[in-house]
């Protein structure tokens, strides 16, 4: 194909989407240096990225950007206007405030720890309810299908016990590929943590042992990787959760 | 047919840009919020346009932004064009999330990370993202036909291919590829215009 046939393929390839054989023959043009061709791809580029502002408006919660910073460990402090108070009367303000948020941070946190020792409970004894029936010996199995969903991730965190991986609506891996968890530190690169893959049902647990930072810790995250596993993420991030 | 509206983007100031580009590399604590202070609405936007999902927008917007902080040590602050990487980045994790959704993640991911490299923005115009551009591609935009329109939807909000929307429309590839081609060249000379006025 010339140039000039190639030139409506651009902009697809730019984003990702186009096929063969056009695709094929671009890349054959851009091995070999074709001017034209990567001239074409810079203006796509540029045409794709301005595309893509053209968008309904919708404005983001407040909470996301306290998430966003914390997910690279750098919430930032919101202390600005101190500097017209003076530092003195700040930290001054900050020392008296500081017991009764502590002191109201420390009922929250009684109250929230409560809570979920509730709803664990509620959960357990659910789980025993459920392992009851199954275990039953007139209790028949239905098969059925719904809505695909999308996969769900849940992560928990324990200082001795480290990282236990839940993840459902996950496909299996396809041939040669498996799944890795990533414990991303914050302002600190992804350690590898772990291959797993799904089993039929969609379903994945995975654990990784030992004592763990857990006020250092940003995100743990899962990408699909070749079945060796990775030293460093090369695919993108399939499933994220951050504190 | 899908009304657009243009987001007023003020990004006009490239020399901003450079700076901002410089500080995260260098991974000043304040960069990060600038950083998002300029393009977390723009972004948001653009992941909800395709997820539909507050819950999982939010997600994801998370998830670019921890992206563009771990890679942006190959992002050459001094020709790149910050903003257009931005959101190549953002768009790719919302197709990456639809495509898991539908059950094409594995074919096509390897397709996305490598569009989204940061050396590939690296000799675009830095001033590209502006609102006077973001008015001519609109109005562009609407002089397509509804066909058109749905054509280039589906391949920049959805990531299908040209042989996914054929079957999704169920038209002809031919007929499709038409489109395509069409609405591209009227939104390309449109923009072309505007960007060497």
């Amino acid at each position: 194909m010339t140039c000039e046939e190639l030139r409506d393929s651009y902009e697809l390839y730019a984003i990702g989407v186009l096929e063969d054989p056009e695709k094929a023959e671009l890349e054959r043009h851009l091995a070999e240096n074709c001017a034209a061709c990567r001239e074409g791809i810079r203006v796509a580029r540029q045409t794709n990225s301005v595309l893509l502002t053209v968008i309904p408006m919708v404005e983001p919660s407040k909470r996301l950007r306290k998430k966003v910073l914390a997910a690279v460990g750098m919430e930032r402090t919101g202390w600005g206007w101190v500097s017209s108070w003076g530092v003195v009367t700040a930290a001054l303000l900050v020392a008296v405030m500081y017991l009764s948020i502590e002191d109201r941070r420390h009922v929250r946190e009684l109250e929230i720890a409560k809570a979920e020792m509730h709803s664990t409970g509620l959960a357990l004894s659910k789980a025993q309810q459920a392992i009851s029936f199954l275990n039953e010996p007139d209790t028949l199995l239905m098969v059925g299908k719904g809505v695909k969903m999308p996969p769900k991730l849940r992560v928990f965190l324990n200082k001795n016990r480290g990282v236990l991986l839940m993840a459902n609506n996950l496909p299996a891996a396809p041939a040669g590929k498996i799944y890795e968890m990533w414990v991303i530190p914050k302002g600190g690169a992804p350690k590898p943590s772990g291959l797993f893959n799904s089993d039929e049902q969609g379903n994945a647990t995975h654990i990784l042992p030992g004592a763990l930072d857990v006020d250092s810790t940003a995100v743990v995250a899962v990408t699909l990787e070749p079945e060796a596993g990775s030293t460093t993420p090369t695919m993108p991030i399939i499933l994220s959760a951050g504190l | 047919m899908i009304i657009f509206f243009p987001i007023l983007f003020a990004v006009a100031d490239s020399e901003a840009d450079r700076s901002l580009a410089e500080r995260l590399k260098r991974r000043e604590p304040q960069a990060m919020a600038d950083l998002y202070d300029r393009y977390g609405r723009i972004v948001y936007a653009l992941i909800f346009r395709v997820v539909r999902d507050t819950g999982v927008a939010e997600d994801l917007a998370q998830e670019t932004f921890l992206r563009v902080w771990n890679r942006v040590q190959g992002f050459d602050h001094e020709r790149g064009a910050l903003g257009p990487w931005v959101l190549t980045v953002a768009r790719n994790r919302a197709i990456d999330y639809l495509r898991s959704v539908d059950g094409r993640m594995a074919a096509s991911a390897v397709e996305l990370d490598t569009n989204e490299h940061p050396s590939l923005f690296g000799d675009l115009e830095r001033d590209v993202l502006n609102s006077d551009r973001s008015r001519v591609l609109r109005a562009a935009f609407k002089k397509l036909s509804d066909k058109q329109q749905m054509v280039i939807e589906l391949a920049y909000f959805e990531g299908l291919s040209q042989t996914e929307m054929a079957d999704r429309m169920k038209q002809p590839l031919g007929t499709v590829k038409t489109w395509m081609r069409s609405a591209l060249r009227t939104l390309r000379d449109e923009l072309g215009e505007a960007l060497t006025a």
